[in-house]
């Protein structure tokens, strides 16, 4: 069962190609993981998958439902969506469980207490239980990046796009935050992940996609990225990074 | 006595006036709030809707007109048209749209000064665009508004004098009727300027505090 399905997808920025044709797919269940240089498209394409950018042509389906512009559907859509930024994006005058709840509280009107039980759950999963009356400032951040997973698990989605979410941590706190990522992956979370974390991307994802000047030059899994690569930008690429 | 000069039909008279300009900006500004409030929301609207253009265009045109022409057009210009209009209606009209407009934009700004980020984190929630501003952007928007909002309500307060062109016998105007009584222009006007300190020195000192505590 595919949970994504990116068609031939298009997009320009006024004069700018930045998406030059773009095809994935992810199955249920599965993780990928997204790379490429900087510029090359890569949060373009993953903010265009739930709508936070239009797109020119081609198709996005998420569980087979098309993404469309309508604001209904959209917000039905991005529910089951979950999408992790570089920034957290935590709501600051929101105590962490307020953080949590919102969504919940807003868009599935589920009860107060109900709610609370979800959040506190979704929490304890990246181990951050005992901060939910404290607020986002009072924590470090890959808690605070922890606590915006959490966020989106409460909503209970269908998959979650992750852009870059670790590259703005201190580097002793990157590791926290991939190993929560790697538990959702290992309970059957459909991921799309933009990321440089190598390491991680061999332990955990099931398909690599390399994007290049806003096209899709290579994609495999893990074994075959990194042993492999077919062609010469991946392989230079792969070598600065690792 | 201590107001030397002054009789007590004379303080009186200027109490009168206090209770008038309160009662003016009290009404005005209250109006005017609730205005801006709903003019500056349409206007933050980032897609160009026309509620968004009429926000814009209002807001635009009031700030650009002076006060005192408010008040004269809003009294004699509609009499002369053939109307009837009670002078405080008139009054609490022009006040109303003047710090509308000034109020409008402060709300827009501040709206405006939410970041983008938190837009995109509540509408990647599913939330729609209306309960984005409730939760997520007006809560922290409202912060970063008071101040600027507390220095209009300050400036409008003082600017309610003009409204004794079109006769409106608020502080200002009552003073220079006791004034013309008594000859005694600088007691007299300083006591007007002690009570418009008294009235304005507060908003301020809540502005500050509001602002340390937020
Ligand atoms: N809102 C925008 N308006 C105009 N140009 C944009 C906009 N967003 C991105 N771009 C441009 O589109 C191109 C792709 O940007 P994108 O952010 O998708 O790259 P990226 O692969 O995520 O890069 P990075 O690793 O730096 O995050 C860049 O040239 C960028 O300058
Ligand atoms: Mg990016």
């Amino acid at each position: 069962m595919l949970m994504l399905d990116v068609k031939d997808v298009h997009k320009h920025f006024g004069q700018l190609h930045v998406l030059k044709g773009i095809s994935l797919q992810l199955e249920r269940g599965e993780t990928g993981v997204l790379f490429g240089r900087s510029g090359s498209g890569k949060s373009t394409l993953l903010r265009c998958i739930n709508y936070l950018e239009s797109i020119d042509s081609g198709e996005i389906y998420v569980d087979s439902e098309l993404v469309t512009p309508d604001r209904a559907k959209l917000r039905k859509l991005r529910a089951n969506i979950g999408f992790v930024f570089q920034h957290f994006n935590l709501f600051p005058h929101l105590s962490i469980l307020g953080n949590v709840t919102l969504g919940l509280k807003v868009v599935k009107k589920t009860p107060e207490d109900e709610a609370r039980e979800i959040a506190l759950k979704a929490l304890e999963d990246v181990g951050l239980k005992e901060k939910a009356e404290n607020y986002p400032e009072e924590l470090s951040g890959g808690q605070q990046q922890r606590v915006a997973i959490a966020r989106s698990i409460a909503m209970n989605p269908k998959m979650i796009l992750f852009d870059e979410p670790t590259s703005a941590l201190d580097p002793e706190l990157i590791g926290e935050v991939l190993e929560v990522m790697k538990d959702l992956s290992q309970q059957g979370m459909t991921m799309l992940v933009v990321s440089h974390e190598m390491g991680f991307a061999r332990e955990t994802a099931d398909k690599m996609f390399f994007l290049h000047n806003g096209k899709l030059v290579e994609e495999g899994p893990p074994s075959e990225i990194f042993r492999k690569p077919k062609t010469e930008e991946c392989r230079r690429f792969i070598e600065a990074i690792l | 006595m201590v107001f030397g000069k002054l009789s007590i039909a004379d303080i009186n008279y200027l109490w009168r006036g206090t209770l008038l300009t309160l009662r003016l900006c009290l009404t005005g500004i209250g109006l005017g709030l609730i205005l801006g409030a709903i003019f500056g929301i349409l206007r933050a609207n980032p897609r160009k809707t026309l509620t968004k253009m009429i926000a814009a265009a209002y807001i635009e045109f009031f700030r650009a007109v002076p006060l005192m022409l408010l008040f004269v057009v809003g009294y004699f210009g509609i009499i002369s048209l053939g109307y009837n209009v009670s002078r405080f209606g008139a009054v609490v009209a022009a006040i109303s749209l003047y710090t509308g407009a000034y109020i409008g934009q402060v709300v827009r700004t501040g709206i405006e000064s939410v970041g983008r980020g938190q837009w995109e984190a509540s509408v990647s929630l599913g939330m729609s665009y209306v309960d984005t501003l409730r939760y997520v952007i007006l809560p922290q928007a409202v912060k970063i508004m008071i101040p600027p909002a507390i220095g209009v309500v300050i400036g409008v307060v003082k600017g309610s004098s003009l409204a004794s062109v079109v006769g409106y016998v608020e502080l200002v105007l009552a003073g220079r009727h006791v004034i013309q009584r008594t000859y005694a222009p600088l007691l007299v006007m300083g006591t007007i300027a002690m009570i418009y300190f008294v009235i304005c020195y507060p908003l301020s000192i809540l502005s500050k505090n509001l602002e340390r505590k937020l």
